[in-house]
């Protein structure tokens, strides 16, 4: 079973995430900081980050140079607001990530791009 | 009839009972007045010393008897005669004056015990040592702590001011935190609430969404929702409001038909009910939360209410009003924009542009209507738009307005000529270039560089000719270039003016061209 690892600070957004990866299959973590995030990597071990870029202590963009270091295979997708933090969104993109999914998204949407990247 | 004296009034209890006491309490009394002391000399032949006695200073009376001078203190008169008084032989007997007239020892008598029964005499009273009188003054001040200071601390109302109202300060400050330790632990309580809700709405809401299309959550029973969620906690005015607000943060964070789906769940709870509800309050922020929601939720059928508060006096409420009726009518006519009684503010016409924009791409919204707006700011907005919107087809209404309105919209449709690059309306703009209004001129100005033609340049030389000032030289320069370089040159070239000199090296220097 893959595991997919969820950094978001909103919990309905990550809860609803979760809840439609569950439907595919897949075995999900959710955590709601940077830094349970950078943990939560050497722990549990992702096969997929989808991470948002505004959380609490460490962004988006330190989960993703921290992945590339712990984990440099591991795909991410990055969930952000379209129009805010756009140079963060263009580093994400030159850091490698495999995805990014302005908000506001479709849930099912998500899920067919996870679906495609393990493919 | 017979009076009684009342006893209370009167010293009852003489304090002499013998003429030896009389004696005594005259000698403790000093003086008594009215009342003098003298001695008389019984003896016919008496000696030459008591005669000669100059302390006695005996006199011959009409009767031949040897009187003393009268004393008015006893001890004096009782010393001055002591000596004498032991002799026998001397035979000098006492006398007494009562208001000078001669009397004896029964009468003296009977007038101080009158003089003691009215108190108009008192027993001297022995003076105290030094030591009895600090124990007479300690036991007139009992042992009262701070009895002195607060006496002085009452009577001192300056003391008394500060001290109110430092503890009246003091009162509110511990009120005031009192109060907010109640607010904190009430919005702590709150939270805490709120978070067990969230968890309690997130799994139900997410196996709503993903389990049911639109038409299945529009079917649902109300037992069916209870499956879902608890009718009591349903019911609850405070899970009601979590729930909204869950339902709308993730309305604005989804797409596709989830959007959809949360617009027919908030529905089915009704919880649009509650957003309608909210527009009767009396607070404006919950009525613009509630306007907010009604947007947010796209709850047409409360269009209506919302409607009537589009002309309210409080700006959020207006600006919240209009903004949904422009976002969720299905005609945008503007007429609601153009009733409005209160002037348009940056931030109303900045919010409207963006919603109006957003529509202009799918219906056609009637600008023109704007025009006839009683309210001058209304009109000014209606000219942006016609030049931020691009709507050509409205010049030909401009053009016809142009001529008859105050000179502030002139220069806004000035600017919207200047927008959208109006060639034909260089009479109006060469109009404005000669007013008196010298903002109208310097929006003309501008104007005529993008859209005017050969008479505006002649005219800007003309103004350029009265010597303006160096910002408006540099404005109408710039306008001439843009018109006709060859005009630009020539004028230039023959004037010797080193202001234009300046500019004219700053209009043609490539760098400082755009600065």
């Amino acid at each position: 079973m893959k595991k997919i690892l969820i950094i978001e600070d909103d919990l309905l957004i990550s809860s609803l995430v979760q809840f439609r990866l569950k439907k595919d299959g897949y075995e999900t973590l959710l955590v709601q900081d940077g830094n349970e995030g950078t943990k939560a990597i050497d722990s549990f071990n992702p096969d997929l980050i989808i991470t948002d870029v505004m959380i609490p202590f460490k962004n988006g963009i330190e989960i993703i140079h921290y992945a590339r270091k712990s984990k440099p295979d591991t795909p991410i997708i990055v969930l952000s607001s379209l129009g805010e933090e756009e140079k963060i969104v263009l580093e994400a993109f030159n850091l490698g990530v495999a995805d990014f999914i302005p908000k506001p998204f479709n849930p099912n949407e998500l899920a067919i791009r996870v679906k495609r990247i393990f493919r | 009839m017979v009076f009684c004296a009342n006893p209370s009034f009167a010293q009852d209890n003489l304090p002499y009972t013998d003429s030896t006491t009389f004696f005594k309490f005259l000698e403790s009394k000093e003086e008594i007045p009215s009342l003098k002391f003298r001695y008389k000399i019984t003896n016919p032949n008496p000696s030459n010393d008591l005669l000669n006695d100059s302390t006695l200073n005996f006199e011959k009376d009409e009767l031949g008897i040897y009187q003393s001078q009268a004393f008015e203190k006893f001890s004096s008169w009782y010393s001055a005669g002591e000596k004498y008084l032991l002799k026998e032989e001397v035979m000098l007997t006492p006398d007494f004056l009562i208001y000078e007239e001669p009397s004896n020892l029964s009468a003296a008598r009977d007038y101080v015990d009158n003089l003691w029964r009215n108190k108009d005499i008192f027993i001297n009273e022995k003076k105290p040592e030094v030591g009895d009188v600090l124990v007479i003054l300690a036991n007139m001040v009992p042992y009262e702590p701070m009895f002195k200071y607060r006496f002085q601390f009452f009577s001192d109302y300056k003391l008394l001011l500060v001290t109110s109202i430092i503890g009246f300060f003091l009162i509110m400050a511990i009120v005031m935190i009192l109060y907010m330790i109640f607010i904190k632990m009430r919005s702590s309580k709150v939270e805490a609430k709120e978070k067990i809700y969230e968890s309690q709405i997130i799994g139900p809401l997410s196996e709503l969404l993903f389990e049911k299309t639109e038409e299945e959550i529009n079917n649902l029973s109300d037992a069916e929702i209870f499956e879902f969620f608890p009718e009591k906690d349903l019911r609850g005015k405070h899970f009601k409001h979590v729930l909204i607000n869950k339902i709308i943060s993730l309305n604005k964070k989804m797409k596709g038909d989830f959007k959809d789906k949360l617009k027919a769940l908030y529905k089915k709870f009704k919880l649009d009910e509650i957003s309608i509800k909210k527009l009767k309050s009396k607070r404006w922020d919950v009525i613009t939360t509630g306007l907010v929601q009604i947007n947010e939720m796209d709850l047409v059928e409360a269009l209506p209410q919302v409607q009537e508060l589009t002309d309210s006096s409080n700006f959020y409420i207006r600006s919240h009003a209009i903004a949904t009726l422009l976002n969720l009518s299905e005609n945008v006519d503007l007429k609601t924009i153009k009733k409005q009684s209160f002037p348009l503010s940056r931030w109303q016409q900045m919010n409207y542009l963006r919603i109006i924009k957003y529509l202009h791409i799918q219906k056609t919204i009637q600008i023109e209507t704007l025009f006839e707006g009683e309210n001058q700011t209304i009109r000014l907005f209606a000219y942006k738009l016609v030049g931020l919107l691009g709507r050509v087809d409205l010049l030909e209404k401009l053009s016809k307005l142009a001529p008859n309105v105050s000179d502030i919209e002139k220069i806004e449709i000035l600017k919207t000529y200047q927008m959208i690059g109006v060639h034909t309306e260089s009479t109006f703009i060469n109009k404005c270039l000669r007013s008196d209004n010298i903002n109208l001129v310097v929006a003309a100005a501008k104007a005529s560089g993008q859209v005017g033609d050969q008479a505006s340049a002649f005219i800007l030389i003309e103004l350029l000719n009265e010597n303006p000032s160096f910002n408006l030289k540099m404005i109408y320069l710039d306008s001439i270039l843009r018109l006709d370089k060859s005009m630009y040159q020539q004028f230039v070239s023959t004037s010797n003016d080193k202001e234009l000199n300046q500019i004219n090296a700053h209009l043609l220097d490539p760098l400082l061209q755009h600065v």
